[in-house]
């Protein structure tokens, strides 16, 4: 079921089929950045858009835009017949090869992804904050002690523009939790109709994820729920009734985990099929 | 692909039992009389969007229904009551006050006076509405600090909505004035400063109306 070696190989294999691939992936998604950063900051206050927020907010967009379709490519050799034989032929067993999609999909990628982020970031942070710095100086030799100018001045502060650190985006360790379970989750979605759609994969996903929010909310309408309760879970510690946190963790822990385990189960039908 | 479908089938209905289950606590609401014996002047503050209703049909009170935490404070300064609240959700705190009340010094709220005034003066730092008759109306928009989020300018907008008002005098560093039914206002003086905007609504008659540069912040 699990030979490290065979593993091992596996991944060698893969790498050196894919890295090209992955690589011209990211790029395009530097390129996207760097047209918005383009966007975003021309004009005479688009440095203001750099703010230690907005970099979070750029950041954390673009990564659960991305994670998911890049997992719901990880398997696009099983769109056609050929390359699905050959994927399923791989001296490996299902397991190895489920794992391997794991470890790139929700391990390796959003650590790539990290590193690519930076490429723009760093050098938009970086004048951004200077000209922050100058209209801050051209603010204060104002000096007309008008209450609308010191909250100008305070939009300006350097500690508005410090430069984002992933690490930093998360309030507490809770937050991290829910933020990976949240990715992971759609990053297993995705895998799982890649797989389990033998053709058009992609937007028969994207349908059966729209399908799948219109019966959560047809759900919650029904119930007269309050959605916002389950979804907040990591984030807010708002007043819940007495069985949710338990039944709340349950499923934060669960949707994931089913879903990676149907990818598995999707995987080896595949291949029996 | 019969267990692919179950395992999904799981995880969807775990993910539809959590959704459908997110049932929020009940809130009671709670109502505290406040003595209103001597108040002239009402200075509140609060996160939260406030209604205040004036009047002498209902007896002076506070209504909320505070979450965890959450608290009102309420103290005497003279003839002033000083209303303090932790919530920050929309309406979720309603003042019932007496039309003795005379000046309101205000974040953000809407003011609904149901017995004719004479005289109003309402000080707002944030968006603040009123409704009402009322022979004078005075708006200050003042350029006090707001503990806004994230440290960012508030939006200020002070609407005057409907009502009777014989005489409004308005004055505002920046931010809106909006006159939504001046066809029901006798004679209008607005100061405004050089970022502040009037918007008149549905007018089809404003014949005392006078707009003059606003001398210095408020």
């Amino acid at each position: 079921m699990f030979d490290v070696r065979r593993f091992h190989r596996l991944a060698v294999s893969h790498a050196s089929e894919s890295w090209r691939t992955y690589a011209w992936f990211l790029a395009i998604g530097v390129i996207v950045h760097f047209v918005l950063l383009l966007l975003l900051m021309s004009g005479t206050r688009g440095f203001a858009t750099q703010t230690t927020e907005g970099q979070q907010g750029l950041y954390f967009a673009g990564l659960f835009l991305t994670a998911p379709i890049f997992a719901g490519r990880y398997f696009q050799a099983m769109a056609r017949r050929e390359s699905a034989l050959l994927l399923l032929m791989r001296p490996a067993s299902i397991v190895e090869k489920w794992l391997l999609a794991l470890l790139v999909v929700a391990v390796l990628y959003p650590l790539a992804y990290t590193v690519a982020f930076y490429v723009c970031n760093l050098p938009a942070w970086a004048l951004a904050s200077d000209r922050a710095a100058a209209a801050l100086m051209a603010l204060k030799a104002q000096a007309t002690g008008s209450l609308t100018l010191e909250q100008e001045m305070k939009m300006l502060e350097p500690g508005r523009f410090r430069l984002f650190l992933p690490w930093d985006g998360f309030g507490s360790g809770r937050s991290f939790a829910g933020t990976l379970l949240l990715l992971t989750s759609l990053q297993a979605f995705a895998v799982l109709g890649s797989l389990y759609f033998r053709s058009v994969a992609i937007i028969k996903t994207i349908v059966a994820g729209f399908l799948v929010m219109l019966v959560s909310m047809l759900v919650a309408r029904v119930m007269d729920s309050s959605p916002d309760q389950f979804f907040s879970f990591w984030w807010t510690e708002p007043s819940r009734q007495p069985d949710q946190p338990l039944l709340f963790l349950s499923a934060w822990l669960g949707i994931p985990a089913l879903l990676w385990l149907a990818c598995l189960f999707a995987l080896k039908e595949r291949e029996v099929a | 692909m019969k267990l692919t479908r179950t395992t999904f089938a799981a995880a969807l209905a775990l993910y539809l039992a959590a959704v459908g289950l997110a049932t929020p606590p009940r809130s009671i609401e709670r109502a505290v009389a406040l003595d209103m014996a001597g108040v002239r002047a009402v200075t509140l503050r609060s996160p939260g969007f406030v209604t205040l209703r004036l009047g002498s049909r209902f007896p002076p009170a506070l209504h909320y229904t505070p979450a965890e935490g959450e608290t009102v404070d309420v103290r005497r300064d003279g003839d002033t009551l000083l209303i303090t609240s932790t919530m920050d959700n929309y309406n979720q705190l309603r003042i019932d006050l007496p039309a003795t009340v005379a000046a309101l010094d205000l974040e953000r709220a809407s003011v609904d006076s149901e017995s004719p005034l004479e005289e109003m003066r309402l000080r707002a730092s944030g968006t603040v509405s009123w409704s009402g008759d009322v022979r004078h109306l005075d708006l200050v928009g003042t350029e006090r600090g707001m503990d806004c989020p994230r440290s960012l300018p508030c939006a200020r907008r002070l609407s005057v909505e409907s009502g009777r008002i014989e005489r409004l005098t308005a004055s505002i560093p920046n931010g809106v004035i909006a006159l939504g039914a001046s066809d029901t206002i006798g004679e209008a003086q607005l100061r405004l400063g050089p970022k502040a905007k009037l918007s008149l609504g549905a007018a089809t008659r404003l014949e005392h109306l006078r707009v003059v540069p606003l001398d210095g912040a408020e």
